[in-house]
């Protein structure tokens, strides 16, 4: 596998090709699709700085002690819940943004993770559904 | 004779209120009972960055993998913690229950009822991160398994956020499609 800047690399990557593809998608099927695209848009650039931050805090987290990396990463993660909290509050607030879309921008990384980490070899699947007896 | 009953004498205080006092008390109750599951994603993710150091003082050489690993496994299990944060806040700006026709004491239970089913994103948070602490730490001490550990991390995580998103279908239903108040 690759090292950690490339395996972000490619995480963000896969992100703007989803939230793009949703964007196109709901601009059809949205009316009126400026606030959600703004809301997905806010949704994607906030889900991507928290990435970043989780990485840097991780970075950190594995040159301290345990119990110390404990306390500093939940810490960290209240930051970003935080963080998180107020995003949805500003889009549930503001007119012009449309939460739905903000919550989509922001949970759309966790299956670009999935996607490419868990999904990205058929064989895998392929052997667990394999009968025993066809060896 | 004077009702002697406190749960009968408490429902009665109750419906002394205006009705749409009882369900937005019930909605602050609700939103407060959804923030809990925050608690699971914390904890999950501090066992995580535990056993990704002890992982890399064991084998400094896989540092980057280990670090890598448990990015990835941390960021899936801040999920659950995002769709009760979702709930609460939505019981907070955007109450759909406030509007509901039916029974003050039913609506207002199902707030209650809503945010609690969130209190189930505490087992996902949690699950999530032992997973990603487990393989990370095993990445650390076999690093040349790293594909097949993380497939199986991924997996597992997969699999343990379906309870998550039960919590949240449950509630979501109880506030914008509650079937209970039909019902009487």
């Amino acid at each position: 596998m690759n090292s950690i800047g490339e395996t972000q690399l490619k995480i963000i990557k896969g992100v703007l090709i989803v939230n793009s593809i949703l964007g196109l998608i709901s601009f059809f099927l949205v009316k009126p699709p400026m606030p959600f695209l703004t809301g997905l848009l806010f949704g994607t650039i906030i889900s991507l700085l928290n990435f970043r931050l989780l990485s840097l805090t991780m970075k950190k987290a594995v040159e301290m002690q345990p119990h110390q990396a404990q306390v500093y990463a939940t810490t960290r993660y209240m930051i970003r819940y935080f963080i998180i909290g107020m995003v949805l509050y500003i889009s549930i607030k503001a007119e012009y943004i449309h939460v739905l879309g903000t919550v989509l921008g922001i949970i759309t990384l966790k299956f670009v993770i999935l996607k490419k980490e868990l999904f990205n070899n058929k064989q895998y699947f392929k052997n667990i559904f394999k009968r025993k007896e066809a060896k | 004779m004077e009702n002697t009953n406190f749960i009968m004498r408490f429902l009665e205080w109750l419906m002394t209120f205006d009705r749409r006092a009882l369900i937005l008390a019930a909605s602050a109750i609700g939103a407060g009972f959804a923030m809990i599951a925050g608690i699971g994603p914390g904890v999950g993710q501090g066992y995580a960055a535990g056993k990704g150091a002890e992982a890399v003082s064991y084998n400094p050489k896989s540092s980057k993998q280990a670090t890598m690993i448990m990015l990835l496994g941390a960021a899936v299990a801040e999920t659950s913690g995002i769709l009760s944060l979702v709930i609460a806040l939505i019981m907070l700006f955007a109450n759909p229950l406030v509007n509901m026709s039916g029974a003050a004491i039913v609506v207002m239970a199902s707030a209650i009822g809503a945010g609690l089913s969130m209190i189930a994103g505490i087992g996902p948070g949690i699950g999530q991160g032992y997973a990603a602490g487990k393989g990370t730490e095993m990445v650390g001490k076999r690093p040349k398994h790293q594909s097949a550990i993380v497939r199986t991390m991924f997996l597992g995580q997969a699999v343990a956020q379906t309870t998550g998103i039960y919590a949240m279908i449950i509630a979501l239903i109880l506030m914008f499609a509650n079937p209970l108040v039909a019902l009487l």
